[in-house]
């Protein structure tokens, strides 16, 4: 059984045809006005200045002279920076190294009939609310909860085991929220891959580690750079597993620093200065604007 | 921290599935729903207020029968306001808010006139009337002030110069919560005790920079008056000493919900959140925390009820301030559920039962039999206020600074 590589429409429209701004135009409209409008509101408020409490319009530098004379010292963004970089990325990786192999069963292991309703499955933690998981993962991991009294029980740790309110407890909450989104791309991707070069592959010789490492592992190259991208943007922007499991100042291979959404979460929490904190999220959202742009730059397929 | 159980828009879903939860779980749920409000604010940076967590919706202007306010969770529970809505006839809607700063925004953001009156902390009157949002209150039209503590009769955070613009509701301080069963409260006197080294990770912090900070210059210039009048040398001492108990903190949150649960999961023993944090997990039958002011004092938060110069309906925001003062009213809210107070008004005591004198502290103090535990607790501590030497920011940046290390 083969199926035709499905990742690219069979027939595109003709690249001069006037029909191709139809085409586009409700993803454009939508994306204007759901995305590139605030956003550009979020950077000119940036901009701006407050005065008894009240964010001033204007055209400002202040707030970014501000932000960046603090980099190191005093607020040490960089660090709050760096802090969300390793949580980050590291839960990425972590995400595609559990999800690659559930997808990969997904496609090969279940049969097609039972498919659907095995990715159905997959997806079921988000019917729930992000803020009862968190909740309910609080209770798994704190110093009393299920895990740590599974593992005093069955004697294999002397001591509560301290994950609640550290970086691995954030990682666990955002693992949580990002794993179905992460196993459905690699589904689609794995799913859609050519099957006659797999075939090909075993019919010329390849063992079946050789026809993954070299033939589905390439091909499901894409897939892996967009659940990346979702990875480090979603973990990066997320603020409420940092608060709920990593306890706002959540400790890590680099100290108890808090995430960087956390800072600009609590920045206005504790000031509402505005145009202060639209400066933090625009350094945020810049970050992950070219984060993004190089991802999407590397899942290009070459060009000849 | 509190929202009353009617589900807003958006979360109609979570409250279904909420119901099988106590309403402690809702609370907590509401707290971290109210960040996520702020969060979700952040980067679609709406002015408007709609996307926050409120207990009514917010129509522009209110009619004469109803009352608009806007108040920290507690005074919108039903034995607290139910008394004025049958007296006056009136229906009360309210906005509740977390934080001075949220209270500032949510009145900033809304049409002049939509709040009739507000509940604010001592600090923030001076920024309010920067903003001309609360009018003047006679002193005449609140008789029960005369049975006030003498603190909250002309308590400075609610003078403007000499015109009184707000009446002392509900106040508490900051002192240690700490979990006897773990650490004898004979080892607990002196804010030296949050710098012990076998406290590391085992700290909960409410996640503002007044309460912390005060505390800190309190533990190091307890004669000090003013704990925010510092010198600059004085101020670097204070980030030396928060720095130093930086390793012990493992929770920073503003949701008291969270502290809460952090101490009942053993996750945390001890931090400078006050009695009021964890009073509702001992009325639940957690004898094991308790709470004390140290012996160098600590931080009390004030809270006031002023009227909005705005008000369409100042007549009935003046009968609710002076509802507000009545001793019987004063005794609900010091037991509301959202989290629990002390009344400034003295005849609060008559008005409650021996379960609540014993929790809110209306007992004699253990050292000094001749004062009640709030009588001393309120003469040993200190009010929160603003910083006077530095600009607010110099300290948000050593707090934030303190986080980040």
């Amino acid at each position: 059984m083969s199926h035709p590589p499905a990742t690219r429409p069979i027939a595109t429209p003709n690249e001069r045809s006037g029909l191709k701004y139809i085409g586009l135009a409700p993803v454009v409209i939508y994306n204007g006005i759901f995305f590139l409008l605030p956003l550009l509101f979020l950077i000119w408020i940036g901009f701006w200045s407050t005065e008894n409490y009240r964010a001033i319009p204007g055209f400002s530098l202040d707030n970014y002279i501000d932000i960046f004379s603090q980099l190191f010292t005093r607020s040490r963004y960089a660090y709050a920076l760096l802090q969300t970089a390793w949580v980050a990325s590291t839960t990425t990786i972590l995400a595609i190294l559990l999800c690659y192999p559930f997808a990969l069963m997904l496609v090969f292991g279940v049969p097609e009939r039972l498919q659907r309703f095995a990715v159905l499955l997959a997806i079921a933690p988000f019917w729930s609310s992000y803020i009862l998981r968190l909740y309910a993962w609080q209770t798994i991991l704190n110093r009393n909860g299920l895990f740590n009294t599974l593992l005093l029980k069955l004697q294999v740790i002397q001591e509560p085991l301290p994950i609640i309110f550290t970086q691995v407890a954030t990682r666990i909450g955002i693992l949580h929220y990002l794993a179905p989104i992460v196993i459905l791309i690699l589904y689609l991707v794995l799913r859609n891959s050519d099957r006659a070069l797999l075939e090909a592959s075993r019919n010329l010789g390849a063992t079946q580690w050789q026809t993954f490492w070299r033939v589905l592992l390439p091909l499901s190259k894409p897939g892996i750079i967009y659940s990346a991208l979702f990875g480090i943007i979603i973990s990066a922007g997320d603020v409420l597993s940092g608060i709920v499991l990593g306890g706002g100042t959540g400790r890590s291979i680099f100290g108890p620093i808090p995430l960087f959404s956390t800072v600009v979460l609590n920045e206005y929490a504790g000031t509402t200065n505005l145009p202060r904190t639209s400066a933090l999220a625009t350094i945020l959202v810049i970050l992950l604007l070219v984060i993004l742009a190089a991802g999407l730059k590397l899942s290009d397929p070459p060009r000849d | 921290m509190s929202q009353r159980p009617r589900p807003s828009a958006g979360f109609n879903r979570e409250a279904q599935l909420l119901r099988a939860f106590s309403r402690r779980r809702f609370i907590q749920f509401a707290s971290t729903a109210s960040l996520a409000a702020v969060s979700t604010r952040l980067i679609g940076c709406s002015p408007s207020s709609e996307t926050a967590v409120t207990t009514g919706d917010t129509p522009a202007s209110s009619s004469g029968n109803t009352l608009r306010l806007l108040t920290w969770p507690g005074y919108d529970e039903p034995e607290v306001i139910r008394g004025f809505e049958e007296e006056y006839g009136v229906t009360v809607e309210f906005k509740t808010y977390l934080g001075g700063e949220q209270m500032l925004q949510f009145f900033n953001q809304s049409p002049a006139g939509t709040y009739d009156a507000l509940i604010s902390d001592g600090e923030y009157v001076t920024k309010l009337m920067a903003l001309g949002a609360i009018a003047p209150i006679d002193p005449s039209t609140v008789p029960n002030l005369s049975d006030y503590y003498p603190v909250y009769q002309d308590f400075p955070g609610f003078y403007e110069d000499d015109q009184m613009m707000a009446v002392g509701t509900r106040f508490g301080n900051y002192g240690i919560a700490f979990n006897q069963s773990i650490i004898p409260p004979s080892e607990v006197t002196s804010w030296e005790f949050l710098l012990r080294e076998d406290l590391a990770g085992k700290l909960a912090l409410f996640d503002w920079y007044l309460p912390n900070m005060g505390n800190a210059s309190l533990a190091l210039f307890p004669e000090n008056p003013n704990p925010y009048d510092l010198t600059d040398a004085q101020l670097e001492e204070v980030k030396a000493w928060m720095l130093r108990m930086k390793p012990n903190v493992a929770l920073v949150t503003p949701s008291v919900q969270d502290i809460v649960n952090a101490f009942i999961n053993g996750d945390v023993t001890a931090g400078p959140v006050g009695d009021w944090v964890i009073q509702n997990a001992i009325a639940d039958g957690n004898q094991e925390f308790t709470a004390i002011v140290p012996e160098e004092g600590a931080i009390r938060w004030s809270e006031g009820a002023a009227i909005c110069a705005d008000s369409p309906n100042p007549e009935l925001a003046q009968s609710w301030v002076e509802y507000m003062s009545r001793p019987e009213v004063q005794a609900r809210l010091a037991n509301a559920q959202a989290y629990k107070g002390l009344a400034p008004n003295v005849k609060v005591i008559e008005y409650l039962n021996d379960d609540e004198k014993q929790l809110l502290g209306y007992v004699a103090d253990p050292s000094d039999a001749s004062k009640l535990l709030v009588e001393s607790q309120l003469e040993r501590t200190r009010a929160r206020q603003l910083p006077t030497q530095q600009d607010e920011k110099a300290w948000q940046d050593i707090y934030n600074e303190f986080k980040a290390t």
